[in-house]
């Protein structure tokens, strides 16, 4: 029997919420039929240009939860952290690349949001706040560990001489990457490849990449929440893809 | 993305293959980063949580 795995593709403005049941058309052959779709993390595929649904495009929430919450409704509360704990948990994995450090980045940021909800000035949106503090909780941990003293500085990853001509600064090997990612599989040995490479990244310009490119924040937000100018953001950026791509060079050209 | 740079930008990628072939690299860096799963949270640090929130609301009590 064929098990047929559905893949939604949803355009940036499908309304979003996993848990949601679709109904496909589905056609095998001569025969077709409605399939149920439950959605879930899986089964989502977004059109090209989309950047997966993460913390940032979540619906904000309702300002009189949030009251409630600040007010020290417990049952309010807990629905912001059911809300919210798997995609705070995710990305904290994504900086830490450590999952007991994701957990307790979890616990620590959902312990200062509780402490803290009742200084929220809502000026800026929750989940700007909220990703200052699971940054910065992620950041505190780094420095604090004994990585941090054998972290390189960006000068010393970089090449020398900095970024010129595509040709100068990738050190004169092919340019060309065969396979599209979209074919290779994301299996064990490429994750950890993936591991590997943003673990040698400075943990602030990891950060910029994570928020920018993977959690499809602006370069304004990911400027408040890391409280950094927009041009430094993009220069952070710029150095943290080119050094990405440097480290994965070898592997896709192979 | 009109800009006249970015015109400028785009015209060179249109006769530069090197350019071309390293900023098509760089766009698949970015995707690649952005298919790897996500990690589920596991049971046990959800309940981790839970039991962390409830020691932090009962010290904020007392």
């Amino acid at each position: 029997m064929k098990t047929i795995r559905p893949v939604l593709r949803l355009s940036e403005d499908t309304p979003y919420r996993a848990g949601t049941l679709f109904e496909s058309k589905v056609t095998a052959g001569s025969q077709s039929g409605v399939l149920p779709i439950l959605l879930c993390r899986e089964n989502i595929f977004f059109r090209r240009g989309c950047v997966k649904q993460k913390i940032s495009s979540q619906r904000e929430l309702n300002p009189d939860l949030l009251e409630k919450a600040a007010s020290g409704d417990t049952r309010a509360f807990t629905d912001i952290v059911r809300r919210y704990e798997q995609t705070v948990f995710s990305f904290a994995f994504k900086v830490c690349r450590d999952r007991r450090k994701a957990s307790e980045t979890l616990q620590d940021t959902f312990i200062n949001v509780y402490r803290k909800l009742d200084q929220f000035d809502r000026k800026s949106k929750f989940t700007t706040w909220l990703y200052s503090i699971v940054t910065n909780s992620c950041l505190m941990k780094h420095r604090k560990s004994k990585l941090e003293e054998a972290a390189l500085s960006i000068d010393e990853i970089m090449p020398a001489g900095g970024y010129g001509e595509p040709e100068e600064s990738y050190g004169g090997g092919p340019i060309l990457w065969k396979s599209s990612p979209l074919e290779k599989v994301m299996n064990g040995e490429l994750k950890e490849l993936l591991d590997r490479a943003i673990q040698k990244l400075p943990l602030e310009y990891r950060a910029v990449f994570i928020l920018r490119d993977v959690e499809g924040q602006s370069a304004e937000e990911t400027g408040k929440i890391l409280k950094l100018s927009v041009p430094a953001v993009k220069s952070r950026l710029r150095h943290a893809r080119v050094f990405l791509r440097e480290q994965l060079n070898e592997y896709m050209t192979s | 993305m009109d800009s006249p740079r970015c015109r400028e930008i785009k015209q060179h990628l249109e006769i530069c293959t090197n350019c071309a072939e390293y900023l098509d690299s760089l766009k698949k860096t970015i995707l690649l980063f952005r298919q790897y799963p996500d990690p589920k949270i596991p049971r046990m640090f959800h309940k981790r949580l839970f039991t962390a929130l409830k020691a932090a609301s009962r010290g904020a009590k007392k």
